[in-house]
């Protein structure tokens, strides 16, 4: 142990404290005090570098750290700015450079401050001397230098000092404001620039912490980073309630969901996911359509590219009171919410449905009419439905009026219905046809429309079919070429026809347990019925082809007149026919002809049906009787294929005119179809990819099949079934290979052979 | 030598007065034969819009003056015909873009087919056989103040994978072809041109 | 007592002694220059082969030393070189670098001679790549053996077949990975291919709808077309940049029309190594008739109602198709108890020729079922693709092509190493006891230093010098 000259322990630093414990009584007094002060002020001085050291050393950490987080957010995805090397990097540097610092406490010796106390109160360095020789004691302790200097040689020097400095009360003021000031001038810049980076650290570390800050972290790809701007660990993301709240026209019940990785909800809704803890990162990506993707037009076969993907957009999330909320509002397509935490990542698939627009049906009129006066009232009658609740239904009608190039038009809307939410409603309406106020020749297309409460602008309206009624042209009567349609006789015959096969049907049932007699009896009575539908027929058939109306004129087989239709065998025949597929062609044939076929056909299949009911076959007559049937009913369609007229027919020498213009078209370049890639393809390829990555990422294969499953869901629902088992393989963690294989199969894409006798793929 | 030839097809449609313009096809089986070599048979047909017999015409040619509305298997039927390659010219015999077959075609065509959109004067359409430098042709009616009095610069089609599915025309070719093809040589410049540029069109995109 | 303890340590030292010196001496008599050497199966297990290579230079260095030792007259041979024979019994097929490494050994002039006893049989395994702009693989496998062949790639099992006597073809598939076949303890494995460098396709046609729609079909499947349509006399619909049949642009030409085509041209194309499909009235023409591979035999009657069938092509009009001896049937149609050809295929020169019967395809898409355009355009593809000029990429791995390799390893083990022999038994246990008697030697020696010391210890106890 290293002892002072001047007696007492010695500091730290081997300049003696304090009480000065001496060996001789003589060199108390002014010596001891003289030095006191001066260690007393050196320890000060000393606190002052080791304040200052800290002080720069917290200020360059807080600096540095200001710096790697504003560079890990331009860089986020870099590996070199991870969190440990955010944390690290600036305590490190703060640390080395405190203790650099504070080696400068080491200049702070004896005869510094007692320099520096004679520079404050100038004593003709009566201390410094004093100092020295007690330095140089300490010094050459070893070698006994120290008692060289005489004891009362360093009291007169103390004695001195005092004096010249006014006492030991008054030096010891004047060296403390001159230390304080020191003191005040070594710390200010330090510790500015220390406040400046907490300052701007803390800012850094808060600001993300606000929904804005962690929607703009997000934003830069699509596959959002984990939040680990700050230096704070977090822990990961973990379960979370899922809220769903339908639009309010829909008037669909909240529901609440619990901890749900898929939503199935309403395009419109706001899906609300709640959690605890810490603010997560989010991104939204509407789920491509595959269809879309295409081949390059120039690249051949390596230009497919799987890699198109919709645009992904940021998630709002703010911070609640005990945790963070992120709403989404569902679009009509399938929808992945990402959201990101403390390194894990979890999707909330949500597959948006469009709510349906109005179904309508128009009851009555039932069929389109050809009326001859445009006069009465006319009941209508439609059915909506929809899926959630309807707005309103009206029965719209579009009255057109003229001829050749001149046409009118008006549009009139009756019977408007507002609705609150009903779901199937009648909608009923009369057409007063007085008040329409119809002339010769119009035309009334009348439909039924409905809305339903989905407030869109664009909103389409359910319609239902179009009837419409036509007011005759009196000529139309009078004129060969054109012809009424529907006729009335037809209609009867066609209702009447439907009823008699229906009874026959029934008869047919019954027969066994028919008496002879009985069944004889009733089948007579429907052979009757059936040949006085035979002859209406026949009297619609002659009607037509003689232009004049039955009463005026009445024409029956065998009267001697020539209409074109010849009995044969009860039956009738006409000359010539329609074409074999049933589709009328220009100039081939009448439209006479192009009606009464099916009339006649009609005619004799109830002959035929006639006369197996007199001889109680009820069975062979019902085959006929459908016959007939059918035949009345394309006599319907038939009859308004010529409701104008037919136009003339033009033959066309096309050896004659074969390139006599005298105009020559240009060689043109036609443009190139863009490749269309199957949909199968495209995923046929993402399920490839999952299951190369269940192998070593299970959670991620599972994510990406849930995604593909979402996606198939509209268009190839047996794959997003196949997908169902994938994805609980996956989550229980168990061999998911059958389960892909079976998806695989499911897709198809593959074909196999047994044979190989060809080199190159053969066709399908 | 391909044994089938062209056929031109006219939509027959429940609604409205689907035959119209009965001059038509064979003004454009003529225009066909005068300017090209392309097979065509000599007489157009009738195919109704509810059968799926329109589908062996992927050219189908639909007019009228009166409203349309498509039943719903015409729909379905003509959904299906765009979607598999067919194309529908349909023209506006009122030349009227107020008229009630313009506003109700336009509503059943978007229905089926979805919204009609300007056709460029630019489109390959205008250079498929003969060049129209300033796109469709304009008509005698429009010239003469018929319909809405307007002279109507562009057509509007439906495009598919940027092939023309619909193509609309409110000029009224319907009555610019309408009438015998023997009067040709009547006319000093042959107005069934761009009927051509149509067919050529539809056989080759 | 210590007296006769050192006697005996002593006796027991100098005999031990005089025994391993005796034995080595006689211990090169074991290794015959004949007996092989054995190779043991974990270093045939090593998948990277240094294994066996590490194994085969210690014999070789063995058998080196011993030469040396012995000069020429046991090896028989005065070039200084070392000669080794070995043996091993194979349990697995080894992995294909353990067989690079064997068949180096043998090129380096070791006997090596193998025992099967791995159960393997042949088993061949081939993946090409399919000439379609999607991509795909045609992978096929055939087994010489009546055993389920299972065919799987890294991500799943691609099929599987109970017997495979004529073999197991899978195509049209995008696979991942490697694709492995697999019978009994056989397995056969090969990489996928990369996509086939794909050319354009030359259409002939007149204007019409089977022209425009089979154009669409293969424009939608991603194949480059290019043709030109003659709508008036000089005046053309072209479609891309229609130039002269050749290899260098185009994989394949389509003749729908053999009004619009020369002969020559495209002979000289085919022959070359380009495709060509002669559809419909493309037979028609006699200028194409030596290219076709089959002649018509009349017209085939369509089946009214069939497009929208499961069979949709028997719904077109179609030509009876009556092959060519040397040509290979691609497709048929069945008719009850019969069947007709309506797809052949035959080579000419360096190329293929591809005969369709069928007249009017586009009413397949147009008129057929709901899905008639995704099959015709699968359809038109795949005619273009089973003949299509495909350049052999310039990357193509000419070290592999010498040996079957993974693709057939039980035949690349063969073709490298020769069939198989009979298990040596008497050699293999000759070696076993020479190596027995050399850690005997070193026995012996042990022995009789243990003895000496304890002699030694017992006489300086005893204060005996």
């Amino acid at each position: 142990m290293t002892r002072l000259p001047l007696g007492g322990a010695p500091g730290a630093d081997g300049v003696p404290n304090a009480p000065v414990h001496t060996r001789d009584a003589s060199v108390r007094g002014a010596d001891s005090a003289a030095v006191a002060l001066v260690a007393q002020l050196r320890q000060r001085l000393r606190r002052v570098v080791y304040v200052r050291a800290a002080i720069i050393g917290v200020a360059t950490a807080c600096a540095l750290a200001v710096v790697l987080l504003l560079a890990a957010r331009q860089w986020p995805g870099s590996s070199a700015l991870s969190r440990p090397v955010v944390l690290l990097i600036p305590i490190a540097a703060g640390i080395a450079l405190a203790l650099v610092q504070s080696r400068r406490a080491g200049l702070v010796t004896p005869l510094r401050t007692a320099l520096w106390i004679e520079e404050q109160t100038p004593a003709g360095f009566s201390l410094v001397t004093l100092v020295e020789n007690t330095e140089s004691a300490e010094h050459d302790f070893a070698t006994g230098d120290a008692r060289r200097l005489d004891p009362r040689a360093r009291e007169r020097l103390a004695v001195a000092f005092l004096d010249a400095v006014g006492g030991s009360a008054r030096v010891e003021a004047q060296v403390d404001v001159a230390a304080r000031a020191l003191s005040r001038d070594r710390l200010r810049d330090p510790a500015a620039f220390g406040a400046i980076a907490m300052a701007l650290l803390t800012w850094l570390i808060l600001v993300p912490l606000t929904p804005a800050g962690i929607a703009g972290d997000s934003t830069r790809s699509g596959m959002p980073p984990d939040h680990t701007g700050t230096s704070a660990a977090v822990a990961p993301i973990g379960a979370w309630t899922v809220r769903v709240e339908p639009p309010a026209y829909s008037r669909l019940p909240m529901q609440q969901l619990g901890n749900a990785d898929e939503v199935h909800a309403l395009a419109g809704s706001r899906v609300i996911v709640l959690g605890a803890g810490a603010p997560v990162a989010g991104s939204v990506r509407v789920l491509g359509d595959a269809s879309s993707a295409v081949l390059s037009a120039g690249g051949g076969a390596a230009a497919v590219d799987l890699g198109l993907s919709p645009p992904t957009s940021r998630a709002v999330v703010s911070v609640t009171a005990d945790g963070w909320r992120a709403p989404l509002t569902v679009a009509p397509l399938p929808t992945e919410l990402r959201l990101s935490r403390g390194g894990a990542t979890r999707l909330l698939l949500v597959d948006g449905y469009r709510d349906s627009i109005p179904r309508v049906a128009l009851r009555l009129p039932e069929r389109d009419s050809v009326l001859r006066s445009a006069t009465g009232r006319l009941a209508l009658q439609a059915t909506i439905h929809d899926d959630l609740g309807l707005a309103s239904g009206s029965f719209e009608l579009i009255v057109s009026s003229g001829e050749g190039e001149r046409f009118t038009a008006r549009t009139v809307r009756i019977a408007t219905t507002r609705y609150t939410g009903a779901r199937d409603v009648m909608l009923r309406g009369v057409l007063d046809l007085d008040s329409m106020q119809l002339g010769p020749g119009d035309i009334v297309h009348l439909r039924a429309v409905a809305r339903d409460a989905n407030p869109a602008r664009d909103r389409e309206s359910g319609v239902s079919e179009t009837r419409s009624l036509r007011v005759a042209r009196p000529a139309e009567y009078d004129s060969v070429a054109v012809e009424p349609a529907p006729p009335p006789e037809v209609d009867k015959s066609l209702l009447s026809q439907r009823m008699l096969l229906m009874l026959t049907e029934k008869l047919e049932q019954r027969r066994p347990r028919l008496a002879r007699d009985v069944l004889q009896s009733e089948s007579r009575n429907l052979a009757r019925d059936q040949a006085r539908l035979r002859l209406a027929v026949g009297d619609a058939v002659f009607q037509r082809l003689s232009g004049e109306s039955s009463a005026e004129h009445a024409h029956t087989v065998g009267d001697g007149h020539d209409h074109g239709v010849e009995s044969v065998g009860g039956k009738l025949a006409m000359p010539g026919g329609v074409s074999a597929t049933g589709m009328l062609e220009e100039g081939d044939d009448s439209p006479v002809i192009g009606i009464n076929t099916p009339l006649l056909e009609a005619y004799n299949a109830m002959w035929d049906a006639g006369r197996a009911l007199e001889l109680s076959d009820t069975k062979g007559a019902i085959p006929h009787m459908r016959v007939a049937l059918a035949a009345i009913e394309r006599a319907r369609a038939a009859s308004r294929l010529y409701l104008r007229g037919m136009p003339p027919v033009v033959i066309l020498d096309l050896d004659k005119i074969r390139l006599a213009g005298k105009d020559t078209g240009a060689t043109n370049v036609r443009s190139m179809r863009a490749a269309v890639l199957p949909r199968s393809k495209v995923r046929e390829a993402r399920l490839l990819a999952a299951a190369s990555m269940a192998r070593t990422d299970a959670p991620a294969a599972r994510d990406s099949v849930a995604v593909l499953r979402v996606e198939s869901l509209g268009d190839a629902p047996g794959f997003a079934s196949a997908l169902v088992e994938v994805i609980e393989r996956l989550r229980a963690g168990g061999d998911a290979t059958e389960a892909f294989v079976r998806a695989r199969r499911v897709l198809g894409g593959m074909s196999r052979a047994n044979d190989a006798a060809w080199s190159r793929v053969g066709p399908p | 030598m391909s044994r089938e030839p062209f056929v031109f097809a006219t939509a027959q449609y429940d609604s409205g007065d689907w035959d119209s313009a009965p001059m038509v096809p064979a003004n454009v089986i003529d225009a066909i034969a005068r300017y090209t070599s392309i097979p065509v048979r000599p007489q157009g047909v009738t195919v109704p819009l509810a059968s799926e017999v329109i589908f062996g015409y992927p050219l189908l040619f639909l007019t009228g003056h009166l409203p349309v509305r498509f039943t719903d298997k015409e729909a379905e039927v003509l959904r299906e015909y765009l979607r598999r390659g067919g194309m529908l010219f349909v023209d506006d015999h009122n030349h009227d873009v107020d008229g009630a077959f313009n506003k109700t075609v336009r509503e059943e065509i978007r229905r089926v087919a979805g919204a009609l959109a300007p056709l460029p004067n630019s489109h390959e359409l205008y250079r498929a056989y003969f060049v129209f430098e300033n796109g469709p042709p304009t008509t005698s009616h429009e010239m003469n103040g018929w319909g809405d009095n307007l002279v109507h610069e562009q057509l509007d089609a439906v495009l598919f994978e940027s092939r023309i599915a619909v193509l609309f025309s409110t000029k009224d070719y319907s009555s610019e072809w309408s009438y015998h093809p023997d009067n040709k040589r009547f006319l000093s410049v042959d107005n069934t041109k761009f009927a051509v540029n149509i067919v050529v069109y539809a056989l080759t995109r | 007592m210590r007296r006769p303890l050192e006697t005996v340590s002593r006796t027991i030292g100098v005999g031990a002694l005089a025994l391993a010196l005796a034995l080595s001496l006689r211990a090169p008599a074991f290794v015959a220059p004949i007996a092989p050497r054995a190779l043991s199966a974990g270093a045939l297990a090593d998948s990277s082969g240094i294994g066996a290579a590490r194994e085969l230079s210690r014999l070789l260095m063995d058998q080196g030393q011993r030469d040396g030792v012995e000069g020429d007259n046991r090896t028989g041979r005065g070039d200084g070189s070392v000669h080794l024979t070995a043996h091993m019994t194979v349990q697995h097929v080894p992995p294909e670098q353990v067989r690079a490494t064997l068949a180096a050994a043998t090129l380096a002039g070791v006997s090596l001679g193998w025992t099967d006893s791995s159960g393997a049989r042949g088993l061949v395994l081939a993946a090409n790549a399919v000439a379609d702009p999607q991509g795909g693989t045609i992978a096929r496998a055939r087994a010489d053996v009546q055993a389920p062949l299972v065919m799987r790639d890294a991500a799943s099992t691609l099929d599987s077949v109970a017997t495979a006597p004529r073999g197991l073809v899978v195509s049209g598939a995008r696979l991942s990975g490697r694709i492995e076949a697999s019978v009994g303890r056989s397995r056969a494995e090969v990489a996928v291919p990369e996509p086939a460098l794909m050319r354009r396709v030359l259409l002939f046609a007149r204007p019409g709808w089977e022209a425009k729609f089979v154009t669409a079909a293969l424009e939608e499947r991603g194949w480059n077309v290019d043709g030109r349509l003659l709508i008036a006399r000089n005046a053309f619909v072209t479609t891309g940049v229609p130039l002269v049949a050749d290899t260098s642009r185009y994989a394949a030409a389509i003749v729908l029309d053999s009004g619009v085509v020369t002969a020559d041209a495209l002979s000289r194309f085919v022959r070359q190594g380009g495709g060509l499909v002669l559809a419909g009235d493309a037979l028609l023409g006699t200028a194409l008739r030596a290219l076709q591979p089959a002649a018509l035999d009349g017209q085939r009657p369509l089946v009214l109602g069939a497009l929208l069938t499961d069979a949709p092509r028997r719904g077109l009009d179609a030509w009876e198709l009556r092959p060519q001896p040397n040509s290979v049937v691609l497709a048929r149609e069945s008719h009850g108890t019969h069947s007709d050809p309506t797809v052949v295929v035959r080579r000419v020169g360096n190329g293929r020729v591809l005969a369709s019967a069928y007249r009017e395809s586009w009413r397949w898409r147009m008129e057929g079922p709901a899905d008639g355009i995704d099959a015709h355009r699968a359809w038109w593809s795949a005619l273009v693709s089973a003949v299509a000029f495909v350049p052999m990429p310039a990357t193509r791995d000419v070290k592999r092509s010498a040996w079957p390799g993974d693709a057939a390893p039980y035949a690349d083990l063969v073709a490298r190493l020769g069939a198989p022999i009979a298990l040596p038994t008497v050699r293999a246990r000759s070696e076993i006891s020479a190596d027995a008697w050399w850690r005997a030697t070193w026995l012996w020696f042990a022995v009789a230093a243990v003895a000496l010391l304890v002699e030694w210890r017992a006489r300086r106890v005893r204060g005996a010098p």
